[in-house]
């Protein structure tokens, strides 16, 4: 038998990690990676191999094409576009101490699609073969022009046989005619929630009397629509984070069940905060905890929250499927399936680009509304959009699960070539995995509990786990 | 396996088995970009680690030793990787 390349990656207790390229896994003793690396394989090895289905006899053989199977289901498959980021305006009634674009002031002009904008929007919106579309409003502080929402959406409903609408807005200011364009059922609503009163008021409004604005809307907002119209997410400060215990009962009050814990955006005006030495390490950290605090807290009330982006990670290691975060997929081609419209009707790959771009780094614009796509640029992009035969991620058993973010790696080191182990996404991602593989092999019942939760299965079954003993 | 051996003016010499050599050079690229503190160097079987202040001994002869053998894994099948991404992007 011929055995696939097994990557391995020594864990916290002692044990090794071992991962295929179809991202079979496994744990195994040191003494199986002597004997795999020294080609002395045993023959409950062999066994062992062959029932996890990491060998085969010849090529093409149903072992080998089974594998390719696997292998082919894990990369991010190319699809139409079907998913736009647009920003009507630049304007914001709020003034964020880590605001991740240049917003502009509400009353300042100059910084709203044009008609001419508007136009081309539609026109590009237009050429999109369908059949549905994602549309995801940000700003600034998108419903400062509902108008412009408006067309676009009346526009995708007309065009499209399914469209979705997301408005990612904060909630201060909201009249009539705001309420009645969410209102409707295929539109949704994002905003964000620092945590309890004084994390957001500190770090987001900075008046009580706005403060009160912010939690009286969003409790309107709860009370007005049913579970799962609304969606929350904090951005976290290392150098002060909020109390996690109080931060959890602030979304679960609010129905919200899924936090997406995100660290301070570094694309944008946010690099200039001071968060203190070894960011990286104190959020691993920071994560890491919070990991371990819901797993208690789902036990303890068993009512079941989650860490969004822990959760996609998870399914990403257990399953083919979840490839539809756009910050984590393997390969993640640029202008693909998704782009960015700005409020000059420039395009640019990812919002982070758009950050990146907006506080003069680097331009990462990829064509405008009135010309195209500028494919010549994102096929340089694209150069680094996988992992696959990067010279380090080809040894790491996380390969299989993990992505690239090319954009992070330019707004951080002005390059793209850092050794991966040097990089924060490499950091991040490889603490987090470390966080998958240790609760997925805790085996105790609260870990087990929100396992099956986050995953969506019935029940946690330890063979999901395999152990080479 | 290889062994280890403390020798004065060295922090400590590791062997290479036969089997192991050919992905040596390979592997010592790899460590000095993770290991920039030490001095690591090829002589014959053996690589000569010095400097190694900081790390211990334990950990040091592990990421050696690991290193080589992904070195080795990682040569011994790149074909069938790339029959692998022949096989599934053929049109």
């Amino acid at each position: 038998m011929k055995v696939w390349p097994l990557k391995f990656r020594e864990m916290s207790d002692g044990s090794m990690l071992f991962a295929d390229d179809a991202g079979g896994f496994f744990k195994a003793g040191e003494g199986f990676l002597d004997r795999y690396a020294t080609d002395n394989l045993s023959a409950a090895d062999r066994m062992f191999l062959k029932e996890g289905s990491h060998g085969f006899e010849r090529e093409h053989d149903l072992p080998w094409t089974s594998f390719a199977y696997r292998w082919t289901r894990r990369q991010s498959r190319p699809r139409k576009m079907n998913y736009v980021i647009l920003v009507p305006t630049l304007r914001c009634n709020l003034a964020c101490g880590y605001c991740q674009v240049s917003r502009a002031p509400e009353k300042a002009r100059g910084f709203d699609w044009s008609d001419e904008t508007l136009g081309g929007v539609l026109s590009f919106l237009n050429g999109l073969e369908g059949p549905d579309i994602k549309i995801e409003f940000q700003g600034g502080e998108p419903l400062l022009r509902v108008d412009l929402l408006e067309a676009v959406r009346d526009f995708c409903r007309e065009k499209f046989s399914q469209s979705q609408f997301v408005v990612c807005t904060n909630l201060q200011r909201l009249d009539a005619r705001a309420w009645a364009f969410l209102d409707a059922d295929d539109t949704f609503i994002s905003t964000s929630l620092d945590g309890d009163r004084q994390t957001h008021e500190r770090q987001r409004t900075h008046d009580g009397a706005v403060t009160d604005a912010f939690f009286r809307n969003l409790g309107a907002a709860v009370a007005r629509y049913s579970e799962g119209k609304i969606s929350a997410l904090p951005t976290v400060d290392v150098a002060n984070p909020p109390n996690f215990d109080v931060l959890l009962d602030s979304y679960e009050r609010y129905g919200i069940r899924s936090v997406y814990l995100r660290p301070i955006n570094h694309q944008g005006f946010a690099r200039k905060l001071h968060q203190g030495d070894e960011i990286l390490a104190r959020w691993n950290r920071l994560h890491s905890e919070f990991i371990d605090l819901l797993i208690a807290r789902n036990h303890r009330t068993g009512r079941f929250m989650e860490e969004y982006y822990f959760s996609q990670c998870l399914k990403r290691v257990l399953r083919f499927d979840a490839d539809n975060h756009v910050d984590i997929r393997n390969p993640n081609f640029f202008a693909a399936d998704y782009v960015v419209i700005d409020h000059d009707g420039l395009f640019y790959p990812t919002d982070e680009a758009r950050m990146l771009s907006r506080i003069g780094r680097i331009d990462l614009s990829i064509g405008d509304v009135a010309t195209g796509i500028d494919r010549a640029k994102v096929d340089v992009l694209n150069s680094g959009a996988f992992n696959h035969f990067d010279p380090d991620c080809i040894h790491c058993a996380y390969q299989p699960f993990c992505g690239t973010d090319v954009v992070d790696d330019i707004s951080r080191y002005g390059r793209v070539d850092i050794p991966r182990p040097d990089t924060w996404f490499c950091g991040r991602h490889l603490a987090l995995f470390d966080k998958v593989f240790e609760v997925l092999y805790r085996k105790d019942e609260p870990a087990r509990a929100s396992l099956a939760a986050w995953l969506g299965v019935v029940a946690w079954d330890d063979g999901m786990a395999p152990v080479h003993s | 396996m290889a062994e280890l051996f403390n020798i004065s003016g060295f922090d400590f010499v590791v062997e290479i088995p036969p089997q192991f050599e050919e992905y040596v050079d390979s592997a010592l690229l790899r460590l000095q970009v993770a290991h920039p503190v030490c001095r690591l160097s090829r002589s014959g079987k053996t690589i000569t680690v010095q400097s190694s202040k900081g790390l211990s001994e334990v950990e040091l002869r592990k990421a050696i030793l690991h290193t080589i053998y992904r070195e080795k894994i990682y040569a011994e099948t790149l074909g069938m990787r790339q029959a692998l991404v022949e096989a599934v992007t053929a049109r």
